[in-house]
């Protein structure tokens, strides 16, 4: 028998030998659709999001006006009035276009700060993770006490001081909402790195990069995109609520909060001008957050909330 | 064992919540017998000190608590302390003011000493009253002291004994007895300031009142409370028992509130106006307040040209705004002076029509708009910031605004809202490219509106600076002759309109609904606002 | 035999300190970040609030300058800051003269802490009901309403309720006051308000939990020595939502404390809530940061209460877990 040396343990030195393996098994994400279809609540919320969706893309260039011309002769007509599907409001604007036009900026607000989130939380969280030991204490200590400031406040107290708009939004929602999705990542490499897989990649020759990218962050997508649908619709409340407050985005820009807020206002006298936004507000958090619980049950039914 | 323990906790928490429930329950409806007018404040009235009171809850409340030499009740000016007309020198110089026999709530007397120390006080700088200015410009001595040159003795204000008060004036000033009904110019006692120190008037039990109610409760944010003053000397004309004015800043909630009976007036604007106009509750008042923007050239420098401002002008549609946006039939406004101001003997504006431009006219708009750029070779307008102060009608007229100059000019406009607080500090700053302003006069004259707009007075924001302008407005203040000093005003306004750096807009009408039963209660175009000091009111039974 | 247990219980002891210790640690860390943060964010506004150059009232200026030494450099500033709030003050407001923050968050805090306490109560309680009665009829038509009432509860802004109800119940059909703080009848809409999205969330939750209980077999063997149903709910399903409840009474109560900025304001309550929206909109910059702060460490100081308390409650505890504040 030939003698293990040393040297038989040393990692590859040809890269190319080593190959991917594809992050989810075929027959796993055969099964995962296979559930997915058997959840009537979550297809239903994705059909509804998916239309919210291509109206916010598509509606404003269905009809002949647009978000910010003002008709003074036309104002406040009910929906359907002269062309006006939505109706018009207090300027005379018509409300369909700037319904889906208030889409886009509330949703880009959601999306750009729930990849934000993913983003940060997940290289934060896996590299707290994966090195572990005293790294991850530090780095989680330090989440844990960002969480324990009241995110909100910091939120206002930065629309206070820099002036309101969506890129200030965007940063506001940022700075606080990537703590929670650290903390799921980092739960989850800290089980996924001891499997047998990681070490066989390492043994492969693979390195840490390698390994986090390849092999850990597939592993973990589940927990991440039930935390993403928990993001969205708490980015759009949040737009809804600072808009509420005053601190929302600048005329003649609209979003779902600028419009409700106005609804508000208008509520006794038009109450269409609150109900439509109103609705689609919640129809479209509503939808996010069953679409959420309907993936959780999937991905992970271990996952309790 | 720990089983136990949380069922105690379930319990703990029901109980503690029934307890808290219910101690709020002693509430006692108000009795019957009692007259009790209801009327809201849109906010907290941020100082009751006479000297630092500069917005309109303050003044509107300081007319209750305190009186002045005359107030401004029902259209006219009346006798308040006053006792008749004061003794004016030949030269117009020197006022001579005698006081009734009267008395503060404590029993002791009011005095001209209490005049003499509350107008000396708004005009020290240590008390950095943001009025100041209402007294500096014309009583003698003011000015100086005010600005830490001159001595406090060197005031113009002197009590010559308890109840004569020598005004000295810079120049002569026949409309000075208008100008100290405002509510600034109140007596104050020396003893109760310095007893308290910097908590002066910062409670009801911190300060005493002169004026025909007295303060009994200040809850902040929640409630005032308001007694007739039974040391008040016209204490008959005092109708009510008491006045309650929950503060309530939403202005819907408001209207909701006077609905279900628990307030006896509320303003009403847009939609409300037009709905309770249609059933015939709505009831219209000429307001001293007009809207204005404000151009400033040091902060946009296309605003020097004279044709880019009359572009910005006529290029918006005023008449639109007022029949389908704004809901109250104001008048859209081609002049500064609004028509709530006397003239000669009707009011200035009937005098005086001053119609000095169209008020929409988009084509002229673009033409002079083109016309100016390529005098300033410029291909486009920078984009320009407009300001506006939040709150009530201001932010959907901003965004009326916005889109008639992208729509006419295709000028691109930035919205900026800014709070009550950012206002004041641009008042010093002056640091803007145009501003929404809506202001009122003080009392009633054209000069309160103009005056301002001479150069480097503290108030003038757009530094607008043109010596025939100037020239006109010191004639005017000074002529005795009350139809030449009306007509110096309107031609002092036609140049002010022409230069453009202050684009009129309209002149308002408040609307307002009252509750039956409620009499001799007012709006009035300026201070006190609401003028409910001598309101009354028929008990019903319901 | 019983030194091994003495040595267990001061082992355990032990171990109780060191937790305790360590929370304490992360709280004052916590704070201190956040008198940082609030401090340094007033300050990276250019020319504002407190510059020299602006002519503000000498009064006004002279509290300021007392306050935090503004002819001071910015470490001295700070250094400062952090002094007056370690002795409790917070300072001058800018817009209502003569008033101390110390003043309005004394006088307002009441309201909103009733209004608060009231809703939590009324979300807790009615979630509790409505979640055990959805597990027991799982998958039933009780089941679905509840769960259906519980995510609508979750997904319209509370603004919209609040303006809803304060229409219908309050306008229209003149059911309760339209709004202000006068007695018990005029919390209730209010309290409805705020407390639909605590009962919501608790619903979702207490289902889960329950749902958990019943698949135990402790529960068949209770079932089998014929426990009625109120036995089971009170002896196994109530106490086992306590420990749920308690888990996610931090994040709660920051959901109130966003949701009286918008409830106070709706129903005319002179709450903190209103004063700091109302500050937010004046720039009255000792009222946002001094409410913050306030806000911020009474936050701080109820996570630490509630991991206290559930490591006397379940000691299996996840040092690692701190309950934090979610959006």
């Amino acid at each position: 028998m030939k003698d293990l040396t040393k040297e038989s343990f040393e990692p590859l030195k040809n890269k190319d030998i080593y190959q991917d393996t594809n992050s989810l098994p075929l027959f796993y994400r055969q099964n995962l659709a296979k559930k997915f279809k058997k959840n009537k609540l979550a297809i239903l919320s994705l059909i509804i999001l998916s239309i919210i969706i291509i109206l916010v893309i598509l509606g404003p260039f269905f009809v002949p006006f647009n978000y910010y011309e003002q008709d003074y002769q036309n104002t406040n007509l009910p929906p359907g009035d002269k062309g006006h599907i939505f109706g018009t409001d207090s300027l005379g604007r018509d409300i369909f276009s700037r319904l889906w036009i208030g889409g886009r900026v509330s949703l880009f607000i959601a999306i750009i700060v729930t990849l934000l989130s993913m983003i940060i939380g997940i290289i934060y969280g896996s590299v707290a993770g994966y090195y572990g030991g005293r790294v991850d204490n530090i780095m989680m200590r330090i989440v844990d006490i960002l969480l324990a400031i009241p995110g909100l406040l910091i939120n206002i107290m930065l629309l206070v001081v820099l002036k309101p708009g969506i890129t200030t939004i965007i940063i506001a929602f940022g700075i606080t909402g990537w703590l929670n999705m650290a903390r799921i990542v980092r739960g989850q490499v800290l089980q996924v790195k001891e499997q047998e897989y990681v070490l066989a990649a390492r043994i492969l020759g693979a390195d840490n990069k390698r390994i986090i990218l390849k092999h850990i962050i597939p592993n973990i997508i589940g927990p991440i995109i039930v935390e993403m649908t928990l993001i969205i619709p708490s980015a759009i409340f949040g737009e809804a609520f600072l808009s509420y407050i005053g601190l929302g985005v600048r005329p003649p820009m609209a979003s779902w909060g600028t419009l409700a807020s106005e609804g508000i206002k208008a509520m006794r006298f038009y109450p269409f001008q609150l109900i439509i936004p109103g609705v689609v507000i919640s129809l479209t958090i509503l939808s996010f957050n069953l679409l959420g619980d309907g993936l959780r049950d999937i991905l992970d039914p271990r996952l309790e909330r | 064992m720990r089983k136990r323990f949380l069922i105690l906790l379930i319990i703990a928490i029901f109980t503690f919540g029934l307890i808290v429930g219910c101690n709020n329950n002693g509430t006692s409806l108000p009795e019957q017998a009692e007259k009790i007018l209801r009327i809201a404040q849109g906010s907290e009235p941020p100082a009751l000190d006479p000297a630092k009171a500069n917005d309109n809850i303050s003044l509107q409340i300081g007319q209750a608590l305190f009186e002045g030499l005359y107030r401004y009740h029902n259209g006219e000016y009346i006798e308040g302390m006053a006792k008749g007309e004061p003794e004016i020198s030949e030269d117009g110089l020197v006022w001579i003011f005698h006081l009734k026999d009267s008395k503060w709530s404590d029993g002791k007397p009011v005095t001209a000493h209490d005049f003499e120390y509350g107008w000396k006080r708004l005009v020290d700088p240590e008390t950095g009253s943001d009025s100041a200015y209402k007294m500096t410009e014309y009583v003698a001595g003011a000015m100086e002291f005010y600005q830490g040159e001159g001595s406090r003795d060197d005031v113009g204000v002197k009590a010559i004994n308890d109840k004569t008060l020598e005004v000295r004036l810079v120049s002569n000033t026949p409309y000075f007895k208008e100008i100290i009904s405002f509510g600034v110019f109140l007596p104050v006692r020396e003893d109760i300031v310095e007893k308290y120190g910097d908590s002066f008037a910062t409670k009801p039990e911190n300060m005493v009142y002169n004026g025909p109610w007295v303060l009994t409760k200040w809850e902040h944010d929640v409630e005032l409370e308001f007694e007739p003053n039974e040391n008040y000397w016209n204490r008959a004309a005092v109708k009510l028992d008491r006045v309650v004015s929950p503060i309530i800043s939403d202005y819907t909630t408001q209207v909701n509130m006077f609905e279900t009976g628990d307030l006896h007036m509320t303003p009403l604007m847009g939609e409300f106006a037009v709905q309770y106009d249609k059933e015939g509750k709505a009831k219209f008042i000429e307001d001293g307040l007009s809207i204005s923007v404000l151009l400033n050239k040091e902060g946009f420098p296309p605003f020097q040209n004279e044709n880019i401002r009359k572009a910005f002008n006529l290029a918006v549609d005023r008449e639109s705004f007022i029949n389908n946006i704004y809901g109250l039939p104001a008048i859209p406004a081609t002049n500064l002076i609004n028509q709530a101001i006397r003239g000669v003997e009707r009011p200035f504006r009937e005098e005086f029509p001053g119609d000095y431009f169209s008020v929409f006219d988009p084509e002229k708009a673009k033409e002079l708009l083109e016309k100016g750029l390529e005098e300033l070779g410029l291909d486009k307008l920078p984009k320009l910031e407009l300001m506006f102060l939040d709150g009530g009608a201001s932010p959907i007229f901003a965004e009326f605004l916005q889109e008639n100059y992208r729509k006419n000019l295709g000028a691109e406009v930035i919205l900026t809202p800014i709070s009550f607080e950012k206002r004041m500090e641009i008042s010093m700053t002056k640091e803007f490219s145009a501003l929404i302003n809506p202001t009122g006069p003080d009392f009633d004259d054209p000069i309160s509106v103009l005056e301002i707009w001479v150069k480097d007075h503290p108030y003038n924001e757009v530094n607008y600076n043109n010596l025939a302008f100037d020239k006109l407005i010191s004639q005017a203040k000074t002529t005795q002759d009350i139809k030449k000093r009306m007509e110096l005003m309107a031609d002092a306004e036609k140049l002010l309109v022409e230069d453009m750096y202050i684009i009129p807009i309209m002149h308002n009408v408040m609307g307002y609904a009252i509750s039956e039963g409620v009499s001799n209660l007012y709006l009035t175009p300026w201070c006190p606002d609401i003028d409910w000091m001598f309101g009354d009111l028929e008990i019903t039974n319901n | 035999m019983s030194t091994y247990l003495y040595l267990n219980r001061y082992k355990g002891d032990l171990i109780m300190h060191r937790y305790i210790l360590k929370r304490i640690g992360i709280s004052l860390i916590t704070i201190w970040l956040l008198i940082t943060i609030t401090f340094f964010l007033i300050h990276i506004i250019p020319g504002e609030p407190f510059s020299n150059e602006k002519k503000l009232p000498p009064q006004v200026l002279d509290n300021l300058n007392k306050y935090y030494g503004l002819d001071k450099p910015l470490t001295i500033q700070y250094l400062r800051y952090l002094g007056n709030i370690a002795k409790g003050d917070l300072g001058y407001s800018l817009i209502y003269k003569g008033r101390t923050v110390n003043d309005i968050i004394s006088q307002a805090f009441p309201y909103s802490a009733q209004l608060g306490i009231q809703s939590l109560i009324v979300g807790i309680a009615l979630g509790l009901t409505l979640g055990i009665m959805a597990a027991l009829h799982r998958n039933k038509i009780l089941d679905y309403s509840i769960m259906i009432i519980a995510v609508l509860g979750i997904s319209i802004p509370n603004f919209i309720i609040g303006g809803l109800l304060q229409y219908f119940l309050g306008v229209k059909y003149k059911l309760f006051p339209v709004a202000q703080w006068k007695g018990f009848i005029y919390t209730i809409l209010p309290t409805i308000a705020l407390g639909t999205r605590i009962l919501a969330t608790q619903v979702r939750m207490i289902r889960t939990s329950t749902l958990d209980v019943l698949s135990q077999d402790y529960i068949n063997a209770a079932k089998a020595k014929g426990i009625n149903r109120m036995g089971i709910i009170f002896r196994h399903i109530l106490p086992n939502s306590i420990l749920p409840i308690i888990t996610t009474l931090g994040p709660l109560t920051a959901t109130i404390l966003t949701g009286t900025f918008v409830v106070e304001n709706i129903f005319a309550i002179p709450g903190l809530g209103r004063y700091f929206v109302q500050g937010v909109q004046d720039l009255d910059y000792p009222v946002v940061m001094g409410t913050t702060l306030f806000y911020g460490i009474f936050l701080v100081g109820l996570n630490f209460l509630v991991d206290i308390l559930y490591f006397f409650i379940d000691p299996r505890i996840n040092a690692n877990s701190i309950t934090g504040d979610s959006l």
